[in-house]
């Protein structure tokens, strides 16, 4: 069962069509990961805003997760569309994208991690994206890395 | 086709069998490629080629040597790759540059589906999970790449993750 990365970017949607390919037919769970807003803002910091995270936060998240469904199950659609057997997932953090694809891959125990090189980020210097990085320095399973279709 | 790097490393050995068994159903094609590096290039790398007397050295039969090891490496990792249900073919390569660039070369002359390598190979710098040669590739590569991790290579990672406890155990499945 692969475990396929999906954030909605050309990478990620690169990332299933390159999946459907290679592995024609093959069980897979698209997973888009999202953080709750206190969680994020932990992360950074900024825990010590307190109360006023914890108003904000219950609306963020719901509309989070809802952006979060319904990546996922774009993705699931673009993989089935292409072969694949796929349902979809998300998974709130908490931690940084790579450690709850990780988490999940291992929860899963998927056979393989299968993401775009990068996401959304806008850092557009690093050839490989912080999450893709990550995944690879941590995954002890095989990872699939994609390149966008700009990277041609 | 997939381009699969092979060193004869256990790493490597452990991408050939996951290969195997993430791509072996359909009967994939392989090119199992094993690089090796001209004697008078290890000595312009070294520095060892301004030692006096160097650029004279009988290098041809090193490197004669060195070529049909390399074969009989890559020969190897095909007859792997054939165990595991690829439709594999062994290709020694010398480098031009690097190994790594030679991979790139290599998988854009035959335009690869994708380019397997081993997470690490024979290199001593055990510090480093991801190995110079997979990082280059990773970085460059204009194809997919699949990093296999070895068994021990999986082994410390998750001895590393042992260490620092995870903050929470995944959340309860959801699903869409």
């Amino acid at each position: 069962m692969l475990l396929i990365a999906y954030d909605g970017s050309d990478h990620a949607k690169a990332a299933i069509e390159a999946a459907a390919k290679l592995m024609p037919g093959a069980d897979a769970v698209v997973v888009t990961v999202w953080e709750r807003y206190i969680d994020g803002l932990a992360r950074a910091g900024a825990v010590g805003i307190g109360g006023i995270a914890d108003d904000a936060g219950a609306d963020f998240d719901k509309h989070f997760e809802a952006h979060a469904q319904r990546m996922a199950s774009e993705g699931a659609a673009a993989a089935n569309a292409r072969g694949l057997k796929a349902t979809p997932r998300t998974e709130a953090g908490p931690g940084a994208p790579a450690a709850t694809i990780l988490n999940v891959a291992d929860h899963l125990g998927a056979d393989a991690i299968v993401l775009g090189s990068r996401g959304h980020g806008r850092i557009s210097a690093l050839l490989l994206g912080s999450t893709s990085n990550q995944v690879l320095h941590h995954a002890a399973r095989p990872v699939l890395v994609v390149p966008g279709p700009a990277d041609d | 086709m997939l381009l699969i790097a092979y060193d004869g490393s256990q790493s490597a050995r452990a991408a050939i069998d996951q290969a195997g068994t993430l791509l072996g159903r359909t009967g994939t094609d392989a090119l199992v490629l094993t690089t090796w590096e001209p004697y008078q290039d290890t000595l312009t790398r070294s520095g060892a080629a301004t030692l006096g007397g160097a650029a004279s050295m009988p290098t041809a039969d090193l490197d004669e040597q060195v070529s049909r090891h390399a074969l009989e490496t890559a020969t190897e990792g095909a007859e792997l790759a054939t165990a595991v249900g690829l439709r594999a073919a062994p290709r020694a390569e010398p480098t031009t540059g690097s190994p790594a660039t030679t991979i790139l070369e290599v998988a854009d002359e035959i335009e690869a589906e994708a380019i397997v390598l081993g997470s690490r190979g024979h290199g001593r710098v055990a510090s480093l999970l991801l190995g110079s040669t997979s990082h280059h590739v990773l970085h460059h590569a204009h194809r997919p790449v699949i990093v296999v991790p070895s068994d021990c290579v999986a082994g410390e990672k998750a001895a590393r993750a042992g260490d620092t406890s995870r903050a929470t155990p995944p959340t309860p499945a959801r699903a869409a």
